[in-house]
């Protein structure tokens, strides 16, 4: 985080005003997640062994609390890792937000959430993301500049990043494995990243333009173009595919022995991206999103080799014998070197809640490539704020496949948050 | 007085009180019109509220509190428009809903859930309208609430000054039937039984009190026969206050 002190300044000025300190709210959170990988011996935290978390919030209004005039936000991040005893604490969301008419003006460490699919959501592209548990990752509050516009039936959401900051990536149990080719010897490696630094040439920026019309019981459509920096090194982590980093060979002198030497680069993209959902009459909720990604500004209609995706996704939602369902189709395309790639996976999602208190939920992937994944999971309300939830993930195909890559990565966990 | 007199007078009284109970039930007051007069009961244009929300289970609750906003009548050809926003517990303070009562019957709704980042929308049809409203006894279709249109009614009795009103659904909706018990003097719902699969489900009972010229809801009690219970409270009423368009839109579910 780079800009942390004009965030927090600005924050103290709004909490200090005597009508911003008058509508000050603090809460809290603590939490633990504990996890166990089923197949290995270590019981470890999911969470970059953080067993306990706790977040501290502070947030207000200044002016008429229904209608502020700004409003303001602040959480503070405690981790505590007892194998190591060590204490973190970190900003997450912080920011401060003036309504100006028809416009929200937002600046401070935010996090954006566009498209209008669920878990995969191709166009939401702006933050990075904490992939300590990739199948399941947390986006990270990036500090940006945000201009809101709200019409009647349309809202427009441009957002600019001036700061780059990288994804967190997997631990290695996560990534694949390369393998040198047949003769190497990999006596050493070096890593060269190529982050990039603060300039005009890499501030990020985009936006979305989102309009409504009462079509059946109310339909929604999304435009979103962004021109962004990719926050993972090139083929560095897509979950079904292994670190494929650029590597430099050099001999050491002995025949067969090499200097590894590995350049971690981020490409530029530009991302185009349509969605749209549907409220039908008869209850269904149809849900779609889109978005063909160029990288190091090629040709969007006849793009190089290995600088193109596109990733599509369509869902659909239905009540089936009482239970939530959700069913989602995803197709992805990549322009690789030889040939196009296609990649294609179903999603199904299942939940009840069974009264005030526990609710169960069964997520389900499986690609056409013969893997898949299953997550049972169960929460329960112990009390006002406390909640308690145990999810299983197990993965499933052979290791050369997408999820089947990750079987030995079966886990149990068990989170516990209090929020007061 | 002769056995002939007091059997005479007896037979006048109760002649009488038949055909003054008949005169009463007919005056009026076929299911239609008295379910008219229901749903026409005076409603403040606008109205803000504080609620607070029990909900309780094999002798343990779990509480939420909320500010509600209220505008439209759909009886006056207008949107009934409403905006909840949860206060506490910390799990789910931030969350909103957000719903319109269109003049035709049909519900748009939203849901705000700050973890996720957007709103979400709801579909209209029994998938979303009867899930369980933030784990409460009510749906979100209860919340939404009902218009006149949305049922056909059959007049099942009236005694002690309450007309009992079955009422069906005429669009597809988890409840197969209503029956509301509807006070003669002022045409208020002080209880409403809700059937499911032939079986009651779930019974509701109102309380009202009097704000400036209308009467709103203080206390509602809804009472599902699987065990559970919810008991909303209402009060610190704002009606007829000024807010424009801005309050029941994205934008303001948004707010934090």
């Amino acid at each position: 985080m780079r800009r942390p002190s004009l965030v927090v300044a600005a924050l103290a000025i709004c909490a200090a005003s005597p009508a911003g300190f008058a509508q000050a709210a603090f809460s809290y959170s603590l939490s633990s997640d504990l996890g166990d990988y089923f197949k290995s011996k270590d019981v470890v935290s999911i969470s970059q062994d953080v067993p306990l978390q706790a977040e501290g919030k502070l947030d207000g209004k200044v002016g008429n609390p229904d209608t502020p005039d700004a409003q303001y936000s602040g959480v503070v991040r405690v981790s505590y890792d007892p194998a190591s005893n060590v204490t973190a604490l970190s900003l997450r969301e912080a920011w401060v937000k003036a309504f100006l008419g028809p416009v929200d003006l937002t600046v401070g460490n935010q996090i954006v959430a566009w498209g209008l699919t669920d878990i995969f959501t191709p166009v939401d592209t702006v933050n990075p993301q904490d992939y300590n548990l990739p199948i399941s990752p947390e986006k990270i509050p990036e500090f940006m500049c945000r201009v809101n516009l709200y019409g009647r039936g349309f809202s427009l959401d441009l957002v600019a990043v001036p700061f780059w900051n990288g994804d967190i990536l997997p631990g290695s149990r996560w990534q694949g494995e390369v393998s040198p080719p047949p003769g190497i010897t990999i006596v050493s490696q070096s890593i060269d990243e190529d982050s990039p630094s603060a300039t005009w040439d890499n501030v990020q920026f985009g936006g979305r333009l989102q309009a409504s019309a009462d079509w059946q019981q109310g339909f929604d459509a999304g435009l979103t173009y962004y021109r962004g920096i990719n926050r993972s090194p090139r083929n560095s982590f897509e979950i079904g595919a292994p670190i494929m980093q650029t590597t430099t060979l050099t001999p050491t002198g002995t025949p067969g022995e090499f200097a590894a030497q590995t350049s971690l680069e981020y490409d530029r993209y530009d991302l185009l991206g349509i969605d749209a959902d549907a409220a039908l009459n008869n209850g269904l909720m149809l849900r779609t999103e889109l978005a063909y990604k160029i990288f190091n500004e090629t040709s969007w209609l006849d793009p190089e080799s290995g600088s193109a995706a596109a990733e599509w996704v369509a869902a659909g939602e239905y009540t089936v014998v009482g239970i939530k369902t959700i069913g989602e189709y995803i197709l992805d395309w990549t322009r690789r070197t030889q040939d196009d790639h296609f990649a294609q996976t179903v999603l199904l999602i299942a939940s009840d809640d069974f009264d005030s208190r526990s609710s169960v939920m069964a997520e389900g992937a499986w690609n056409f490539d013969g893997s898949g994944f299953l997550s049972p999971q169960i929460s329960y309300t112990l009390t006002d704020g406390l909640q308690a939830s145990f999810k299983v993930y197990v993965f499933l195909g052979s290791s050369s496949t997408t999820f089947g890559q990750f079987a030995g990565n079966d886990f149990g966990e068990v989170v516990v948050k209090y929020a007061f | 007085m002769s056995k002939r007199n007091l059997l005479g007078k007896i037979v006048s009284i109760a002649f009488f009180a038949l055909v003054a109970g008949t005169a009463v039930f007919a005056q009026g007051l076929s299911a239609q019109e008295v379910m008219d007069k229901h749903f026409h009961v005076a409603k403040p244009k606008t109205s803000i509220m504080n609620a607070s929300m029990v909900i309780a289970k094999s002798g343990k609750s779990l509480s939420r509190s909320m500010k509600i906003w209220g505008m439209g009548d759909n009886t006056k050809g207008e949107e009934e428009k409403k905006v909840i926003k949860f206060l506490a517990p910390g799990d789910i303070k931030g969350s909103g809903f957000l719903t319109f009562k269109k003049v035709d019957g049909s519900t748009e709704s939203q849901l705000w859930l700050p973890a996720m980042g957007k709103v979400r929308r709801l579909s209209s049809g029994p998938s979303d309208q009867d899930q369980a409203f933030f784990g409460s006894d009510f749906t979100n279709r209860d919340i939404s609430g009902f218009i006149e249109s949305d049922f056909t009614y059959e007049l099942k009795g009236f005694g002690e000054g309450i007309y009992t009103v079955e009422a069906k659904p005429k669009d597809q909706m988890d409840y197969e039937r209503l029956v509301y018990y509807v006070d003669a003097k002022d045409f208020l719902s002080r209880k409403t039984e809700y059937y499911r699969n032939g079986q009651l489900a779930k019974s509701e009972s109102v309380t009202f009190v009097a704000v400036q010229d209308y009467f709103m809801p203080s206390v509602i009690i809804m009472t599902s026969t699987s065990g559970s219970s919810t008991e909303m409270k209402m009060g610190d009423y704002k009606v007829d206050q000024e807010f424009g368009g801005q309050i029941f839109t994205e934008r303001f579910l948004k707010q934090q």
